[in-house]
């Protein structure tokens, strides 16, 4: 039997973003997520792995998994880099963190992103240099404010509930020059399967040039450690992260942070091997 | 549905424990929630039962999985009100495999090696008035899973042909979990796998639970 051609093509484009010291290419994309029927360029998501610099209230079935060096934030940088990580998402506190950004910049040489409150987020962009760090903002407010002092690095449009389009073009007129839009984060309960139609959705609007669609994606997928007790098994967990990051990926995310080196390793896997890479 | 597979060619005690350990794990993790008994013996006598071991100590759904029609609906008898789904037509079997879905009302599962034969078997099942199809794209990795599954779906926007649920046959271990991962996630398909364990079991659970 002849078979009808099902491919389809994309009158637009996803936008590209470079980050770090302009080694890494996010976005980019030209079809739904690594479907080769309608000519996908293979290329899959970084995957960023997170680091604090305080222990309080970290999981500690995913403290077991760094070998101790979860208790210096620049040593377990460099632990995510030598487990094979795209970047770091580093989640700070402390007066101090814009120098031990850029401390850490200089020492893992891969992506920093960099996840604080407004001070810290707006000196941490002033002191680094020579790296396009993202600043991942925690909700709409801090993507305006810290969008008129993004000093060329990229911001996240953290999209509490309102239109990433419209979100975007405020921060854009704040002085943003690279934006990557955050549509909720990945946990595994019923929220997946909205964030899951969300993300494609925004990703189909991209590919169709609908205006102010075009930003890649990224998802913060940790909160899935969550939804277990303190004594889970670190497999189980990582799991769990791990499916949720390949059903953000596979909607179209472009960047994905994790909690555990388990999960970081398998949605890499994944996505080089959806990508065919 | 995910179906974990019971070979006929288990010792009897070893088949028990096993059942018993899938209904644990259905009880607890909520996945399988169906058992495929496969004909790994090529022969009647075991099969038939296997088949009936698992109708006793099994409530759930049954999947019986034979390459030999006859071998099938002779074991098919004491669980066809249980509306078993059919495992093991081909382009070979198509007419028997007809008559004992026929008979049976059970649905039948058409194999093929690519989409232009799935489609040909599909449209003969039609003919043979089979009426309930589901279609077994054969899938080595979750990259063939992504796009045959993708296909299949745009397929059975324009083809009755393709218009039917599709199931994954994989293996066992976490390779076989991405798998029926992946494919959950392109369309909502029926799971065979080998054998998956606790964690993979709650883990797929949880990701359809969460997606549906």
């Amino acid at each position: 039997m002849r078979l009808p051609k099902t491919s389809r093509s994309y009158p637009a484009e996803i936008e590209e973003l470079t980050i770090g010291r302009g080694d890494y290419t996010v976005g980019g994309a030209r079809s739904p997520a690594f479907l080769d029927l309608d000519g996908a360029r293979h290329r899959r998501p970084v995957i960023f792995g997170e680091a604090f610099d305080t222990l309080d209230g970290y999981h500690s079935s995913a403290a077991s998994m760094f070998s101790g060096r979860q208790t210096d934030i620049e040593e377990w940088s460099v632990m995510w880099k030598e487990l094979g990580a795209d970047g770091i998402c580093l989640r700070l506190t402390r007066d101090d963190s814009p120098d031990l950004v850029r401390r850490i910049v200089d020492r893992a040489r891969i992506p920093v992103m960099v996840s604080a409150d407004t001070d810290i987020l707006k000196r941490t962009a002033e002191t680094v240099t020579g790296s396009t760090l993202v600043l991942k903002c925690d909700g709409e407010e801090q993507s305006l404010e810290i969008s008129k002092c993004s000093c060329g690095h990229v911001v996240v449009a953290k999209c509490d509930g309102s239109s990433p389009a419209e979100l975007c073009e405020r921060m854009m007129a704040n002085g943003a020059e690279h934006i990557m839009v955050d549509l909720g984060n990945g946990r595994m309960d019923g929220s997946l399967g909205e964030l899951r139609d969300r993300i494609a959705g925004y990703r189909m609007d991209g590919l169709m040039g609908v205006p102010g669609s075009q930003h890649t994606v990224i998802c913060d997928v940790t909160e899935t450690w969550d939804a277990h007790s303190e004594d889970v098994s670190a497999r189980r967990a990582s799991m769990f992260e791990a499916m949720a990051a390949l059903t953000v990926m596979m909607a179209g995310a472009d960047v994905v942070v994790v909690k555990g080196p388990g999960a970081a390793d398998m949605a890499r896997v994944y996505g080089e091997e959806l990508a065919d890479l | 549905m995910i179906a974990l597979t019971v070979s006929d060619v288990s010792e009897p005690n070893s088949a028990v424990l096993r059942i018993s350990e899938l209904s644990k794990r259905m009880r607890t993790y909520g996945a399988p929630d169906a058992i495929c008994v496969r004909n790994d013996s090529f022969a009647e006598e075991p099969f038939t039962a296997m088949v009936e071991l698992v109708k006793n100590l099994w409530t759930g759904p049954i999947v019986l999985e034979s390459d030999n029609p006859a071998i099938l609906s002779r074991a098919l008898v004491p669980v066809m009100d249980r509306r078993p789904i059919l495992i093991g037509a081909t382009g070979d079997n198509i007419e028997a495999f007809s008559i004992a879905s026929g008979i049976f009302h059970c649905p039948l599962c058409l194999r093929a090696d690519d989409l232009e034969g799935l489609m040909d078997l599909s449209a003969k099942a039609q003919s043979l008035g089979v009426k309930e199809i589901l279609l077994e794209p054969v899938m080595r990795n979750m990259k063939q899973c992504l796009e045959i599954c993708t296909d299949i779906k745009r397929l059975s926007e324009v083809m009755p042909e393709a218009a039917h649920p599709v199931l994954v046959r994989t293996w066992s271990g976490e390779y076989a979990m991405t798998m029926a991962a992946v494919t959950l996630l392109v369309d909502d398909a029926i799971i065979v796998a080998d054998d998956l364990d606790e964690d993979s079991c709650e883990t797929l659970h949880a990701l359809v639970s969460s997606i549906r």
